[in-house]
This record gives C-alpha cells, sequence and structure tokens, in this order.
C-alpha cells in the first residue's frame, strides 16, 4: 500500500470473504486498484477517494442489500457506476438493478473478462462523468459572474435574436446590447457565438 | 399459788402416795421446793433462838440442836441442788444408764444406804431385772436378778404398786425366802420405792439397803419420790422414743427394701419421697419422679378413678384407698399396678401426706392373661378337634361310647344303645364292608389299626372320621377288647377338598389365559407352567414335567432375560421386558411378578405380530418424514443453490485470476499460491454444503447416538442463513456451554428444528412485517435439554394453537401441513415434548422441545 492517490479505484461490496478476495485478487492482477467491504453499511460510512471508481456490489447481503445500497447511493448524490453480480439473479432483479442504473449484472460464476470490461466501462463512464461535471461547474461559475441584465441578454442572444430586437424587448438601446454582450462572451470566455450557445445548451440540459 | 400449795401439802403429807403428783411440774417443783424449806427452817431459827434465850442454861444442847438443823439444812440444800441439776440435765440426756447410775448414787447418799439398785420391769418375764447396783456381791444379783414375787421388797412393792418399807429383815415375816442372801450380803433394812409411769403401771424400783435395822424418814422419802419421779419420767420418755424410732426404722426398712414401690406424695399429688422400687417401675430416676406428679405418669384412662378417690381422700370422706391403675412409663410402656395409697393428717385433719404403695402386676397380669390365653385355647382345642372314645369288648360285642362320638354319629345317647356289628349300620354303605373287613383282620390278628370312613347321619349329611385303636390284652395274653379314638374328620377333608378345588380353579385359569405362564422359586427353579407353557416346551423339545424343580437357566443357558429374573428375585419388583427368543422365532413380551414365596410369576405373551406392526409403522412414518425432509429442501432450494454457488464463484475468479497472475511476465507466484488455497478451502466448503443436504436426504435408519443438540441448531443455521438473509431476519442464538449430550437420531432432530426454523421465517416473511427476528436458545432443564426457537412473526392464532400439530394443518400455500406433526411425532419418539405459546409480547410464537439427556458424558 502506498500513500499515493490511485488514478482509479475499484470498490467491492460482498459478505463472502472468499469471493471477496478473490475478485480483489483478480483486479488487483490486472493492475486496477481495490478497495472491498463486508457490507453496504461499512461502504457508506467510508469517505471515499475522490478519484474515477468503480463499484462491485453483491446483490444479496446481510442487512442493507445491494439493491438497497444502489438507491440508497442515488438520494445521497454518490455518483459511482455499479456492477452488480449475484449467486443465482432473476430477470426481475436485473431489470430492476439496470433500470436503477447500473451498467452490468453478472451472474457468479462470471468470466473474468465480463467482469474486467463491466469494470473498465464504469470507470470510464465515471471518469467522463466526472468531466462533464467539472466543465459544468466551470460554466455555472462564468454563469455566475453574469448580471441580471447580462444574462438576460444571454438568453436572447443564443435563442438568435439579433441586437436591435434584444434592445427593443429590453427596452433599451442597440449600443447599451453589444456592451453587455461583448461583457456576456468575455465572462463566459465564449470563443464565438456558437460556442456560447453549445454553453447554454449545456447548462440548460442540466438546470431542466 | 393454790397449786402449788397443795402440792406441799401432797408432798408433806400423803407419803408414799406421792406418786400422784403432777411429774411434769417436777423442775419448778424442785426449786420451790428448796425455797419452802428454806423459808421454813428461817422461820424456825427465831423459835430456836428464843429457846437458846430461854433456855440459857442448857448452851450445849442448844449449839448441838442448831449444829444438828444447820447440817439439815444444808443436807437438804445439797439434795436438792443435785436433784435439780438432774431435773435440768434431763431433757438433753439421751442415754438411760448414766442417768440411772446417777439417780441411783443420789439416793444411797440421800439415804446414808449402804447398798441399792435400781430394777427395771421386764415386759417378757413380767419381773423385774437389775440394771445398775451398788455394793452387792454377786450371790445377791443372782438371787434378785428376776424379781417378781410377793417375798422380796422390791416385788412387794411392784405387786402392791406402792412404796415397800422392811425396817429389819430379821422380823419382817414375808422376807424370810431372802434372810440367807441379806445376811450374807450384810443388810437389815430395805425400802423399795416404785418408778410409776404416767399411766399407773409399774415400770421398776429404785431400792435402799441398810446394814441396821432403819426406817428413812418421811422428809427422806419425799426425796426419793423425788428421784422416784425423775427416773420415770426418763425411762418412760426414753421408751417412747426407742419406740418411735423402731416405728420410724421398720417404717424406713420397709420403704428402702424394695418389695414394693412406696410413695409419700403431696395433697398436690407430687411425690415427696419415693424409694428404689417405685423408681424402678415407672423407670424414672428419683430426682426426675419428685419433679413430677403420679397425676402425670398416670395412664389417661385411669386417671379419672384415681383423681375421685383421691379427692375424698382429701375432703376427709375417706382415709385411704386402694386401686387397679396403670401408669406409663419413661419408656411409654404400660405398667400394671395396685395402688394402695393411706393419708396421714395433721392435728386440724388436713391432710399432710399420703403414703402411697404401688405394686407391679404387669408381669402378673401378662402371665394371667397368658394362662388365661392358654385355658381358652386348650378348651378351644378340644372342642375343634372333636376327638372322641370309645371301647369294643371283642368277646361280647358290647361298645362303649364317649358322649364325642354321640356327637360325632348325630345320635341321641340315651335312646341308641350301640353295640358291634349294629355300629357298622351307621357307616357309609360304600365304606362299611371295608372297614368290617379292617375290625375283623384288626382282631383276628390281634393289632392296632387305623380306619378312616364316611359316617352317615341320620339328618343324611356325611361325616368324616378317622380311627385309631389299639387291643387290651387281659393276663393270659388274650384281647379283651379294642380301645380307640375317632376323630372327626369332616373339616379337614372339605378343607382338602376346597384347597383342591381352588387349585384346580387356578389351573384352569392359568390354563385359559392366552399367555404362557411360569412360576419359578427363589433359586430360579421352574415351580409351575399352565397349559400354553407346557406346550411351549414340548414345542422346544422339552418335557415340562421333567423341568419342574430344575433350574431354568441351567435348562435354557441361552435365555436372553437372565438378568431381569435376577433383579426380580432379588429385588423384588415388577419388571416387564421384550425380547426375540431365536429358538421360537418369536418376538415375546414378559410380565415378571415377585410371588409371595420369593420367586416369581412370569405372563409370557408373543409379541411377534405386534412388533411387525410397529416395524411398518416406524418406517412409514420414516417414509413420511423423509419426504417432508424432502419438501423442507425444496422451499430451501434457491438457498442450497446460493450456498453452492458462492464457493464455486470464488474458485471460478480466483482460478481465473491465477491465470491472469500466471501469464506476466514475473508471476507473482506468492499470490498465485494464496488463490489456490483459497480454491482448495471453497471447493471443501462447497462440498460440505453438499454433504449438508445428502444427511438430510437420507432416509433415516432410526439409529441414535449421543451428540450435543448445538449441532444439529448450527448446522440447520448454516443450511437455511441464506434463506433467513434474504428475507432480512436477524438471527440470534444463545446455546448453552457445555451442554450435556442427548441421545437421538440426528438426522430427525435436524429435521425438527430444520421445520422450526422455516415456520419462524415463514411467520416473518410478510413484505410489510418490520421486526424480524429468530432466537433459538438451547438449555439445561433438570433431566432434558430444552431447545426454544422464539419469532417475531405473525403469531398462532389461539384457536389453531392445538391444530397446529395436527396433520395436514397448514397456513402456507406450498406445505404439506406436516411438518409440525413430524416434529411432534419425532420428538415424542425419543420421549421429549414439544409445545408452542404465544410471545409474552404477543408478537409471533415460541415453540419449545425437550429431549432427555443421555446417560453418557
Amino acid at each position: 500500500m502506498t500513500a499515493r492517490i490511485p488514478s482509479e479505484v475499484v470498490f467491492v461490496v460482498d459478505d463472502d470473504a472468499s469471493m471477496r478476495d478473490a475478485i480483489s485478487r483478480l483486479l488487483n492482477a490486472v493492475g486496477l486498484t481495490v478497495q472491498t467491504f463486508a457490507s453496504a453499511r461499512a461502504f457508506l460510512n467510508k469517505r471515499l477517494p475522490d478519484v474515477p471508481g468503480c463499484l462491485v456490489l453483491d446483490v444479496r447481503l446481510q442487512g442493507l442489500s445491494g439493491l438497497d445500497l444502489q438507491r440508497e447511493m442515488v438520494e445521497r448524490g454518490i455518483h459511482i457506476p455499479v456492477v452488480f453480480i449475484t449467486g443465482h439473479g432473476d430477470i426481475r432483479m436485473s431489470v430492476q438493478a439496470m433500470k436503477a442504473g447500473a451498467i452490468e449484472f453478472l451472474t457468479k460464476p462470471f468470466r473474468d473478462q465480463d467482469l474486467l470490461d463491466a469494470v473498465r466501462s464504469g470507470i470510464q463512464l465515471d471518469r467522463k462523468e466526472r468531466e462533464e461535471r467539472t466543465e459544468l461547474a466551470e460554466l455555472r461559475d462564468c454563469v455566475g459572474q453574469l448580471t441580471q441584465r447580462e444574462q438576460e441578454v444571454m438568453l436572447l442572444v443564443v435563442s438568435g435574436m439579433l441586437n436591435k430586437q434584444i434592445a427593443l424587448q429590453l427596452g433599451t438601446s442597440e449600443k447599451t446590447i453589444k456592451i453587455h454582450r461583448s461583457q456576456v462572451m468575455r465572462k463566459m470566455r465564449a470563443n464565438s457565438l456558437a460556442d456560447l450557445v453549445r454553453m447554454s445548451q449545456k447548462l440548460g440540459t442540466c438546470s431542466h | 399459788m393454790n397449786e402449788i400449795d397443795d402440792t406441799d401439802f401432797q408432798l408433806n403429807h400423803s407419803g408414799h402416795d406421792s406418786r400422784r403428783t403432777a411429774r411434769h411440774k417436777t423442775s419448778w417443783r424442785v426449786e420451790d421446793e428448796l425455797e419452802q424449806r428454806v423459808n421454813e427452817r428461817t422461820r424456825r431459827l427465831p423459835t430456836i433462838k428464843t429457846e437458846m434465850v430461854r433456855e440459857i442454861s442448857d448452851r450445849e444442847h442448844s449449839e448441838i440442836e442448831l449444829k444438828l438443823v444447820k447440817d439439815e439444812m444444808a443436807a437438804d440444800l445439797k439434795n436438792m441442788i443435785r436433784l435439780h441439776e438432774l431435773s435440768t440435765r434431763l431433757p438433753a440426756t439421751t442415754e438411760l444408764q448414766p442417768l440411772l447410775e446417777e439417780i441411783l448414787d443420789a439416793t444411797i447418799e440421800l439415804l446414808h444406804a449402804d447398798f441399792g439398785n435400781i430394777q427395771l420391769f421386764n415386759h417378757h418375764s413380767a419381773a423385774l431385772d437389775i440394771v445398775a447396783q451398788r455394793g452387792f456381791k454377786q450371790d445377791f444379783l443372782d438371787h434378785f436378778s428376776n424379781v417378781n414375787e410377793e417375798s422380796a421388797a422390791c416385788g412387794r412393792a411392784m405387786r402392791q404398786g406402792k412404796r415397800v418399807i422392811i425396817e429389819d429383815v430379821k422380823t419382817d415375816p414375808g422376807f424370810a425366802p431372802h434372810r440367807h442372801i441379806a445376811a450374807s450380803t450384810g443388810f437389815r433394812a430395805i425400802q423399795s420405792t416404785p418408778l410409776f409411769s404416767r399411766s399407773g403401771e409399774v415400770l421398776g424400783m429404785i431400792s435402799s439397803h441398810f446394814r441396821q435395822p432403819h426406817r428413812p424418814s418421811e422428809h427422806e422419802l419425799r426425796f426419793i419420790d423425788l428421784y422416784a419421779h425423775l427416773a420415770a419420767e426418763f425411762i418412760e420418755r426414753q421408751r417412747a422414743s426407742d419406740v418411735l424410732s423402731a416405728s420410724e426404722n421398720r417404717f424406713r426398712r420397709y420403704f428402702e427394701l424394695g418389695l414394693i414401690g412406696m410413695a409419700l406424695t403431696s395433697p398436690a399429688k407430687r411425690f415427696l419421697e419415693v424409694n428404689d422400687e417405685l423408681c424402678r417401675i415407672l423407670g424414672y430416676t428419683r430426682e426426675e419422679l419428685l419433679q413430677k406428679s403420679w397425676a402425670e405418669l398416670t395412664h389417661p384412662d385411669d386417671l379419672a378413678d384415681d383423681v375421685e378417690q383421691f379427692d375424698r381422700v382429701i375432703t376427709g370422706e375417706t382415709d385411704g384407698y386402694t386401686l387397679d391403675k396403670r401408669w406409663i412409663r419413661k419408656d411409654w410402656q404400660i405398667i400394671n399396678s395396685i395402688v394402695s395409697a393411706k393419708s396421714v393428717r395433721r392435728a386440724n385433719g388436713s391432710v399432710d401426706y399420703l403414703v402411697k404403695l404401688v405394686q407391679d402386676i404387669t408381669e402378673r397380669k401378662r402371665a394371667e392373661e397368658k394362662l388365661q390365653r392358654s385355658e381358652m385355647y386348650l378348651a378351644e382345642g378340644q372342642r375343634l378337634s372333636h376327638t372322641a372314645s370309645w371301647a369294643w369288648n371283642v368277646s361280647t360285642g358290647e361298645v362303649y361310647w364317649s358322649p364325642e362320638l354321640f356327637r360325632i354319629y348325630g345320635l341321641d345317647s340315651d335312646k341308641v344303645k350301640p353295640g358291634y356289628p349294629d355300629a357298622l349300620e351307621y357307616v357309609h354303605a360304600e365304606d362299611r364292608a371295608r372297614a368290617q373287613q379292617t375290625f375283623e383282620d384288626a382282631v383276628r390278628e390281634e393289632k392296632e389299626f387305623e380306619l378312616a370312613y364316611r359316617v352317615l347321619l341320620p339328618n343324611g349329611t356325611i361325616r368324616h372320621v378317622n380311627n385309631l385303636a389299639h387291643p387290651v390284652f387281659d393276663h393270659r395274653g388274650i384281647v379283651v377288647e379294642f380301645v380307640g379314638t375317632t376323630i372327626d374328620t369332616t373339616e379337614r377333608v372339605q378343607a382338602e377338598e376346597r384347597v383342591r378345588q381352588a387349585y384346580e380353579r387356578v389351573d384352569m385359569l392359568l390354563d385359559s389365559v392366552s399367555d404362557n405362564f411360569f412360576g419359578l422359586d427363589k433359586e430360579g427353579r421352574f415351580t409351575y407352567f399352565n397349559e400354553h407353557a407346557a406346550n411351549q416346551m414340548r414345542v422346544l423339545g422339552r418335557d415340562p414335567d421333567a423341568l419342574l424343580g430344575r433350574v431354568s437357566w441351567e435348562e435354557f443357558p441361552d435365555m436372553p432375560n437372565k438378568a431381569n429374573v435376577l433383579r426380580v428375585l432379588t429385588e423384588r419388583v415388577v419388571v416387564v421386558d421384550e425380547l426375540y427368543y431365536a429358538p421360537l422365532d418369536e418376538w415375546v413380551e414378559n410380565h415378571m411378578y415377585p410371588s409371595n414365596d420369593g420367586g416369581l410369576v412370569t405372563f409370557q405373551r408373543y409379541i411377534t405380530e405386534r412388533k411387525r406392526t410397529e416395524e411398518e409403522l416406524r418406517k412409514t412414518q420414516d417414509e413420511l418424514a423423509h419426504v417432508t425432509r424432502v419438501t423442507a429442501l425444496g422451499e430451501l432450494s434457491a438457498s442450497i443453490a446460493h450456498e453452492v454457488n458462492q464457493p464455486l464463484g470464488a474458485i471460478v475468479t480466483n482460478g481465473q485470476a491465477c491465470l491472469r497472475l500466471l501469464a506476466c511476465k514475473e508471476p507473482d507466484i506468492e499470490e498465485v499460491r494464496e488463490a489456490v488455497e483459497c480454491m482448495i478451502a471453497d471447493g471443501i466448503r462447497a462440498s460440505e454444503v453438499l454433504k449438508r443436504i445428502r444427511r438430510l436426504l437420507k432416509k433415516s435408519r432410526g439409529g441414535k447416538s449421543s451428540y450435543s443438540i448445538n449441532e444439529n441448531i448450527r448446522e440447520v443455521l448454516a443450511l437455511t442463513a441464506n434463506e433467513l438473509t434474504k428475507d432480512r431476519i436477524k438471527v440470534r442464538t444463545e446455546l448453552a456451554d457445555e451442554l450435556p449430550y442427548v441421545i437421538a437420531d440426528r438426522v430427525q432432530i435436524q429435521q425438527v428444528v430444520l421445520n422450526l426454523v422455516l415456520n419462524s421465517k415463514e411467520a416473518m416473511s410478510d413484505a410489510s412485517w418490520q421486526t424480524r427476528e429468530l432466537l433459538i436458545s438451547t438449555e439445561r432443564a433438570e433431566s432434558a435439554i430444552l431447545v426454544t426457537i422464539t419469532d417475531t412473526g405473525v403469531g398462532i392464532a389461539p384457536e389453531n394453537r392445538e391444530s397446529a400439530f395436527a396433520p395436514f394443518f397448514t397456513s402456507k400455500e406450498e406445505g404439506l401441513g406436516l411438518g409440525l406433526s413430524i416434529s411432534q411425532t419425532i420428538i415424542e419418539s425419543h420421549g421429549g415434548r414439544l409445545w408452542n405459546k404465544a410471545n409474552q409480547n404477543g408478537r409471533g410464537t415460541t415453540f419449545q422441545f425437550t429431549l432427555p439427556i443421555s446417560e453418557d458424558p
């Protein structure tokens, strides 16, 4: 164990110790960092490293079950892709899990490649989501710097209205709109109108 | 003062009659006398002096006179003092003899006598014995050793009851027979003064003898009387005290002799004094008895009577009483006694104490009872023996019958005159010829005979008699008659007949039962077979009659239950056993009871058929149990699959990890080794699960073993853990450590536990159910193990609590409804009990069962 923060982590929650160890060993063998937990509660109580990761979760657990944990994570805003494993999965259970956002549902014994693929895609997904969340956060920071009027101007700009039309709608001069518009472009660090539109769209999907 | 004057008068004038004076006044009278005399003389002094003056010329004569008076006065004074001393010493004196000696000396001195003696009246010889004497020689003593005749002075005085003075023995005609003694002794005059008792009897005599003819002066005699009086009083007092002490001694001797129990008892019924014999009779020590009253030792049934009589004594109605009463000895034995009580009263008539005589008649009573009994027995025996006697004169045919024989024959002795051969007609017709033959043979052979026959009584009843007779020969050696006894044996014969019938009935009874019946004596020898048992012996190729009296286990060495037979014989207990007896190819059940003769009786029954049925029933039950086990397993199949799949999954994953590790350029061999070790462990784990399942699916062979019930519970929880987890049931166990083992069929008990756990799970499976807890505990409860399974489920409706155990009762959709029914059957067949109850808090159910503890550790 090193103090170095790993670039990515796989969490394993299974109440069967030998299964837990076997998965851990397999993932280690391909160079993945693994953290194991014997129960859902233990996982929830642990402060997790802020790096891309994936959760390998046994469906049937003593106490809080795998599906319960998945639900709990959503409620708590914990965004980690989940790979379910189960001794004997049935359709109903797998559908429920997938609906709730699981990326894979594996039945023990599973092919190692299947697990590794699922875990890797999970990590990939997490990394991507993390980047998006970062970008969005930056955009929101920028929007935060806009004045009320600048925000109104920006909304009208990205909806395709001309400066003149905007000035008319807002009851002000075209020159004033021009100044607002340049402030928006600068504060939003937009290179072009198209760029601003894309940003607006990104913010919009998230704010809705 | 008048009285004193009278006394004085008597003293002065009554002379020898002074014996009538009041003696009790002696002491003060002597002083008085002294004073009187002194006064008198003192009064006379002036007269003498006047005479002296008047007869101045005759001075010499006067002086002599004066001297005489003075001497006389001095002598009187001396005598008086002496008398006074004696009288004051009297009360303190206990010895008679020294006092008498002293009185004798005083009288001799007083009278200036030369000899003297004191005699005492001897009641036996009615004569006077000399007890003290002065100056006599042996011949005098021998002569007067025993005086009662008139001739001697003392004898005369005794007879006449008054003083006798013989002034000169030579002139006294009455004294003639004794003159030679007087002469040889050397006395001429005698005075004899009797000693009178208070009642006037002569107690003795004081005599004084003088060498010269002499008569004592009246004055001197008065002194003698005083001494006589003193002596008499002392003698009398001494006698009285002798009598008293003799009587006391007699009483004491009697008291202590121990011939009879004696006690002095108080009016409060307490013992004041008891003798050893009473202590012995009542069994208490003297000290214990003195702490008690006779009432508390009296038999309660006799107390009222005794107290009633006692009260009559206390009230003065009677002086004493005698009664038969019983006492309770200290050792609780009952003592029969005759008690005599006599009261001793005080002067005022109240009872001072009672003298009680207690005679222990327990032995006598016992002997009396024994005698009465033996007399009664004898009389009874005579009556019961019905023995009559008879004589038969052979030559005349004359016959004598005792009254009892008439009675036996039912004939009136006044109306019938028996004779031979007429007497034969009373003999029962069937026995008559034989009787006649016996009589005639006996006559011909001249020998004694015994003959039993029946007698037909006139009233038609039949009596059995037995005759014993012997010939009587005359001096020529010819038989004159036969003398015999006839005993009525009817009752005996009838009793024998009854016994025989009773035996027949018992035989019939025992033959009629379908069981084999054997009797064995205390040595184990065959004493009886009923018909079935005899047949069994024949089947075994043995002769039942030949087996009687033979030791059973020696005759049948393969007897499988010898230990039980010995147990009945030695411990005298009833034993029931079941065993397979190979030679008969039968299962038998033996009920063995100890019999009164120290042996035993056995009722034996063939139970092969029953055994077969039981075996079939057991098989059916096993099948059913198996089916329910399979069903239960079916319910668990998902869990079981999970249980197996889990290790398999781990194995596969580990295997794949290994491959990947090995594929590296520098494989981490240590990691690979660890992975393989995990794979092996998981493989074993998977196979364990399968073993458990196989054990549960196995058909029970009914084999019991000794093990801890906790093993069953752990195994069942291992099988169901997954299932319980799935339903989010929290499992808690409180399994007692070091629990004694149970002896049970492991598979069957496992099934029971499984059933109960699944039932509990089912009860908590409703989706809306919040609290899901299963508690399993084991503990020791006296001679059993108690297993408790508590859930927090829906519970069993009170109306279903009983029927829950009925076959095919179920609340489940897929249940067979046999789980509890089979469980109960299993537990009960192990000698345990299974029951259920609602939980205290009203939520859920508790099932409990017990199993007996194995005797093996």
